[in-house]
């Protein structure tokens, strides 16, 4: 009998350290924009997100999608991040105008969609996860037509709910991550 | 019954290595500079892979940043048994079986995150230290072994060959001399000479296993 149990053991073990845990893709701490999103900017309805988020900064994306037959021109004159009291000055980026859309891919794979705005914020995104900053500002003042408008402030919030990235609900056990671009 | 408890309790990952991510260093690398692009796939790392027809990153969505790998400290405690032989300087090689525990700290660099969640003994594949006492032998003339201590390295990283050197030490008998480990996973190969205080000098060669239960702890790069 103990030799059937000392078999029962082993085959045991050996299952053991050939069933290995599911290995899951590491997932990143990205930054968010909080509350409120939608701007109004002349003839374009803005929305903007955090479409990048690393070690060396963020960046801020914004569709545009322009009011049917109106006619103007939108971009961004520059931003401030406030973050752990420090001031980061980003420089603007480039006026679209009305009807216009963003190009992606070479040919021949190219797709067209709603015309985007891309506002680099290169900061240590690091060595302020690291210091445990968790929250950001970004004030963005906007232009239309070539005149600056308001400043326009959008709350970021860095987020990390799991090392691992699970590729379905069942599979999870904590709050949903946020959204990533996957195969 | 108790078989089948046992069964259970290893079938469910006995040997299983804990993995504790750490925060540190978390963010993935990006270049901001760059607008999103949508998109260069990602592989099952996270690192760029083959080229697709772009599709388009939706509102809301974030560039997946590239992986950029991760260090690790693992720490393992566990036992060792141990068959063997030994010959005193002029006589014959003798059988005897020993008992010991292992303490080990290893150190870990890996290009691509989570690496170390689907290994089960070793998942740090890099060099390190382990500190070793024999506290049993079933030689009755045996006093309580010695202790050693080892540094090891990888010799095949996919198939956890290591290596190691070091001392034993048996401060009872005052005997010190090398020792040389060979192991696959927790199966291993050991040599060691030892000479001093009143008894000749001892050559001892045995084979072994030595299962652990390892902790480690995990940072981004």
């Amino acid at each position: 009998m103990s030799v059937v149990r000392l078999a029962i053991l082993g085959l045991a073990a050996l299952a053991s350290v050939a069933t290995s845990a599911p290995m899951r893709p590491r997932a990143f701490p990205l930054w968010r924009v909080t509350g409120a999103q939608l701007l109004q900017a002349g003839c374009a309805r803005l929305t903007p997100w955090v479409s990048k988020s690393g070690k060396t900064g963020l960046g801020v994306s914004w569709q545009l999608d322009w009011q049917p037959g109106a006619a103007c021109k939108v971009g961004v004159a520059g931003a401030t991040l406030t973050i752990a009291g420090q001031q980061v000055q980003v420089p603007g980026v480039a006026e679209l105008s009305a009807g216009a859309t963003t190009t992606i891919g070479e040919p021949p794979d190219v797709v067209t969609v709603p015309a985007r705005l891309y506002l680099p914020v290169p900061f240590d995104g690091e060595a302020s996860w690291n210091a445990g900053v968790r929250e950001a500002t970004l004030d963005v003042v906007m232009t239309v037509d070539g005149a600056p408008t308001a400043p326009t402030r959008l709350v970021l919030r860095h987020e990390w709910p799991d090392p691992h990235e699970y590729r379905n609900r069942d599979e999870r056990r904590h709050p949903a991550p946020v959204s990533q671009v996957k195969p | 019954v108790r078989a089948l408890v046992l069964v259970a309790m290893l079938s469910t990952g006995c040997f299983h290595t804990t993995v504790v991510h750490l925060e540190r260093n978390a963010p993935g690398v990006i270049d901001v500079q760059t607008p999103p692009r949508t998109m260069v796939t990602t592989s099952w790392h996270g690192e760029a892979g083959s080229t697709h027809a772009p599709s388009v990153l939706a509102v809301g969505e974030v560039e997946r940043p590239g992986d950029p790998g991760e260090r690790s400290i693992t720490l393992a405690f566990g036992g060792w048994a141990a068959y063997g032989w030994d010959r005193v300087k002029g006589g014959e090689f003798d059988g005897r079986g020993r008992l010991g525990a292992e303490l080990a700290i290893l150190y870990g660099s890996e290009d691509h995150s989570h690496s170390a969640d689907m290994m089960f003994i070793y998942p740090a594949l890099g060099p390190g230290l382990y500190l070793g006492w024999n506290w049993y032998d079933s030689r009755e003339d045996a006093t309580v072994g010695p202790l050693y201590l080892e540094v090891a390295s990888p010799m095949i990283r996919e198939h956890a060959v290591r290596a190691a050197a070091g001392v034993a030490w048996d401060p009872d008998d005052d005997r010190v001399g090398p020792q040389l480990t060979l192991s696959f996973l927790g199966i291993y190969l050991r040599g060691s000479l030892m000479w001093g205080g009143e008894l000749p000098r001892t050559f001892m060669v045995e084979w072994g296993a030595a299962p652990e239960l390892p902790v480690t702890f995990t940072w981004s790069k």
